[in-house]
């Protein structure tokens, strides 16, 4: 399965990348934070959870329920880890893309 | 330690209403989280309620995660299930669906009106900022010299223009004559408060010279079919025009549904003044002018120009005085939305006037007649219940739950629905025409098939659908299976509902009966009334003013005719619409009653009895300064003897009263009868040639077509453009009745379609309640019962329900009459009596149906019934 073709949104391919970055600390509203402060882009917290689930579902990421916590009312959060097939994911997807950037002209970059 | 009291309730419960029960946790914990961080509490809660908002998907709702394949399958299997039930049930079917479709059907007709009468104006360009300027609070007629005033002096004001129409004139070109309606003479600025779309010619020289015209494109094409009518000559009315511009046709509907559009206002025949009211003016306001500020200016201009003639009228010291007397707008001018001009000032339209009552009572019994159709369904339905009790107690017994026999039954009155909509269709579509004369409009069955008919149709099915299938399926579907399948089922015949659902059903039914029963009383009484006048064998002619000089020939022509008895000449006649007039007297009081012009003859044409004085001499220097009035207006005056005295006009036009007739009717029943004044009819100043407008001719012969043809024929050697237009004035009488029996008609077919559907209900309902009845009669007649007592135990039971309809009913209907004969002054009493005769023939039809239906129950052997078990 090593020439296996991953198609990732972009802000899946995002937040695959930060809930590697978190470790054992992604969860809705930290993953949030940590796009906005790392890239300045502002996402609605259903938005995270969407994109959280459909990643789940496609077997990149896992989830359990962390520890009671008296900050959240009590809630429990949703841990996210990366799962060996998100590692390869992210491989892939950051493969092609250098594949890619590296046969662009480099007069491209000095125009600016 | 934060605390989440203060979080908008209403949204947290929301969230826990949609969202699925293991996602809960996480995603209310989330929220809190960011609800906490929020420094300011409001932001905090509004950013809360946002997200809640956010999180309604698809993915997070519950109830959604086992929509599955297999349900499409069961839904394939409700269908199944609903057309086998149908077939099994024909007439229960048949009525169900013949019922709902006739009451759908009278919803989407009534839905395409008033689509319609709200859609009148909407499509002209910039409708929110034009106005059209009322005399006073609604009058139609305004100054000459009002538009060019306030396109001049108030820069708020983006364009102004005047306006008299519609007319239909005579157009002539080369050898084509053509009779066109929607003829309108405008300013040239018309262009810039209606904008139209100019196919030929620009919006700056379409009618800058006073001899251009301007067509609608179907005009044009109607006038030159094989090329442009660009800058060709026609005449119109006998006037030569150019036409200077070819502009698309209004959208309609509209309420200014012109066809063309002349230059010829002639200014200098009205002169400039402030105090003759000869036109419509309209104007469009800068955007973000508010009609506040428009009417503020109007009372200012009011104040400035017409102010002086006013209070010299009146006699007030000063205009603050005047108003301060009225403080409403009966001394300004008031802008009125034009969007507002069809349903609420409809006397304003060009086009057919709409009437927002109408719409209202449209719309109240099409709710009433569907409304009787769900009632029909839900009674049925729940009525039919035992029959299907061992069916629901098998599925459950089967492993059936709740929730899918509910999804069974709606799809059953869905499907139920469905077909009724198709008939409903087909019945909209085959009654257009009659619904047309109904309305006084002209739908096309492709109106039927517009966007907002279809969204109705749409919109109906699933509320009726839904709205006459829940209740039914909840009660079904709640049996339970072990009482269901032994056949213990409530007690038979009790449920209050449905009886309450069918006392209501009499009640909308005896209502409508009611009202037809009272309007076409109140037409018969005010078609009797006394009028005071002679008008059976009075023969009116139009365009009189065509035969200028050669009146008096022509009148001696019709006098030499043997059934010709008189011949008088007119500016109005009665039921012809007359204009008011002002005129002071006294000391500084003044008064406004109805004016028209009329020859001496004309008397005794009209037959109208003299009071006292005398009536006018045909003498024309002698009388055309002396009025004659009627007794309410001598009543109104006040005077102890009125002959002698005077009556103003102003500058110095004074005129002398000298003679006073009996009242009589000259404007519809509505109103009593109002003060009249009757002038010496010659072409003076104020009138010109307008004071022949209308020849009457008394006839007194049976032969009226012969005595048609001969005055024809005399007619066409004066006038030659115009056809002789010739009308009984009874005949105009009547048409005052138009509006009253064409509601009356609306009534009674209305009435006709909710008692039918209701008896179709009733017819079906009574057989199930005896179905359910039967080893009860067969008990009675066992232990003696006869025949007669067995069938009035069973009227009783329904005789009850239509009392109860009829005492709704009918105190309904004796309201809201009241109230509506309130609004004429000859109106006949709401007596008890009529509204006995609605309730007495619901009863004596409840009484046929249901004897009809259980006379066989009632003679049948009851050996049969009890060996059942």
């Amino acid at each position: 399965m090593n020439n296996e073709v991953y198609q990732l949104g972009e802000l899946e391919e995002l937040i695959l990348m930060i809930v590697a970055i978190l470790q054992d600390q992604a969860y809705g509203v930290r993953v949030m934070d940590e796009i906005e402060s790392q890239t300045g882009r502002k996402v609605n917290i259903s938005g995270v959870h969407t994109t959280l689930d459909r990643l789940e579902k496609k077997n990149l990421l896992s989830s359990e329920m962390g520890g009671a916590n008296a900050e959240r009312g009590g809630r429990r959060k949703r841990i996210f880890s990366i799962t060996a097939q998100g590692g390869k994911a992210l491989q892939f997807v950051h493969d092609t893309r250098n594949q890619l950037y590296n046969q662009i002209p480099k007069a491209i970059f000095s125009f600016g | 330690m934060s605390d989440h009291k203060s979080i908008p309730k209403w949204a947290l419960s929301f969230l826990r209403f949609y969202c699925k029960n293991d996602l809960l946790e996480q995603i209310e914990g989330d929220l809190f989280e960011l609800y906490d961080r929020e420094p300011d509490p409001k932001k905090a809660r509004r950013i809360f309620t946002w997200n809640v908002i956010r999180f309604c998907r698809w993915r997070y709702i519950k109830g959604l995660e086992d929509f599955k394949l297999y349900r499409l399958a069961m839904i394939k299997n409700y269908l199944k299930i609903a057309f086998r039930t149908l077939i099994r049930q024909k007439s229960y079917a048949g009525i169900n669906i013949v019922g709902l479709a006739i009451g759908l059907a009278s919803c989407l007709l009534i839905t395409m009106y008033i689509v319609n009468e709200y859609s009148y104006d909407r499509s002209i360009k910039n409708v929110d900022r034009i106005y059209r300027v009322a005399n006073g609070v609604s009058g139609r007629w305004t100054p000459m010299p009002l538009a060019s005033t306030l396109t001049n002096e108030y820069p708020q004001i983006e364009a102004s223009t005047r306006i008299r129409g519609l007319y239909e004139s005579l157009i002539k070109y080369g050898d084509k004559k053509l009779v066109q309606k929607g003829g309108a003479w405008a300013d040239s600025s018309v262009f810039q408060v209606f904008e139209a779309e100019f196919l030929e010619g620009s919006p700056a020289h379409a009618l800058s010279a006073p001899d251009y015209i301007v067509l609608t494109q179907s005009l044009a094409k109607k006038l030159f079919p094989d090329q442009s009518a660009m800058n060709e000559r026609i005449e119109v009315d006998g006037v030569n025009f150019q036409v200077s511009a070819i502009v698309k046709d209004p959208v309609k509907p509209t309420h200014f549904p012109y066809t063309f559009i002349g230059a010829s206002l002639l200014d200098e025949s009205y002169g400039y003044n402030w105090t003759g009211n000869n036109f419509w003016t309209y104007a469009k306001v800068r955007s973000g002018v508010t009609k506040d500020e428009i009417d503020h200016y109007l009372r200012a201009v009011y104040e400035k120009y017409v102010g002086p003639a006013v209070i010299a009228y009146t006699g007030h010291d000063s205009f603050e005085e005047l108003s301060a007397e009225y403080p409403d707008r009966k001394f300004a001018f008031t802008a009125i939305p034009i969007e507002k001009i069809h349903l609420h000032y409809s006397h304003m339209s060009m086009d057919q006037p709409g009437s927002y009552r109408n719409v209202v009572i449209f719309t109240i019994i099409a709710l009433f007649i569907l409304l009787i159709a769900c009632i029909n369904y839900v009674n049925m339905a729940t009525a039919r219940s035992s029959l299907r009790s061992k069916e629901v107690g098998i599925r459950k017994a089967m492993g059936s739950v709740k929730s899918i026999l509910i999804w069974q039954f709606l799809v059953e009155s869905l499907v139920i629905t469905f077909l009724a909509v198709l008939i409903a269709v087909v019945i909209a579509a085959t009654s257009i025409s009659f619904f047309n004369q109904l309305t006084g409009r002209a739908f096309s069955i492709a109106d039927l098939f517009s966007m907002p008919s279809i969204l109705a149709v749409f919109g109906l099915l699933l509320t009726v659908g839904l709205l006459a299938g829940t209740y039914p399926a909840y009660v079904i579907s709640s049996f339970s299976p072990v009482r269901a399948l032994r056949g213990q089922l409530g007690k038979p015949g009790k449920s209050s509902l449905r009886s309450g659902l069918m006392a209501f059903q009499f009640a909308i039914s005896i209502f409508l009966v009611a009202v037809t029963l009272i309007i076409f009383r109140q037409v018969k009484y005010m078609q009797q009334q006394d009028l005071g006048i002679s008008i059976d064998e009075v023969l009116v002619l139009q365009n009189g003013m065509e035969l200028g000089d050669n009146y008096d020939v022509f009148r001696n022509q019709l006098k030499q005719l043997p059934e010709v008895t008189e011949v008088g000449k007119a500016s109005q006649l009665p039921f012809h619409g007359l204009p008011d007039y002002t005129y002071r007297y006294g000391d500084k009081q003044s008064i406004s009653p109805y004016n028209t012009f009329m020859s001496p003859e004309m008397f005794d044409v009209l037959g109208l009895e003299l009071e006292s004085g005398r009536l006018f001499q045909n003498n024309r220097a002698m009388d055309t300064a002396s009025v004659v009035i009627n007794e309410a207006m001598a009543k109104s005056l006040g005077f102890d003897d009125p002959i002698g005295q005077k009556v103003s006009r102003g500058d110095g036009l004074d005129f002398t009263i000298i003679g006073v007739i009996k009242d009589f009717n000259f404007t519809s029943l509505r109103r009593n009868i109002e003060p009249l004044i009757i002038r010496y009819g010659a072409p003076t100043m104020e009138i010109g040639a307008y004071h022949q407008s209308f020849i009457a001719i008394r006839l007194n012969t049976s032969d009226i077509q012969s005595s048609m043809d001969r005055i024809d024929k005399y007619w066409s050697k004066h006038v030659a453009d115009y056809p002789l237009d010739a009308t009984f004035l009874s005949d105009s009488f009547q048409r005052h009745f138009d509006s009253e029996l064409k509601f009356g008609k609306v009534f009674t077919t209305f009435s006709v379609l909710a008692i039918f559907i209701a008896f179709l209900g009733l017819f079906s309902l009574t057989t199930f309640v005896l179905q359910r009845k039967h080893k009860e009669i067969a008990v009675r007649k066992v232990l003696g019962s006869t025949v007669s007592s067995i069938l009035r135990m069973i009227l009783k039971e329904f005789a009850v329900l239509v009392l109860i309809g009829g005492v709704i009913g009918g105190s309904a209907a004796f309201y809201w009459l009241n109230d509506w004969l309130n609004d004429y002054s000859y109106r006949i009493a709401v007596s008890w009596y009529l509204l006995i005769i609605p309730i007495l023939l619901i009863m004596i039809l409840t009484m046929i149906v249901v004897v009809l239906k259980s006379y066989k129950v009632a003679v049948s052997n009851p050996a049969l019934a009890l060996k059942e078990e």
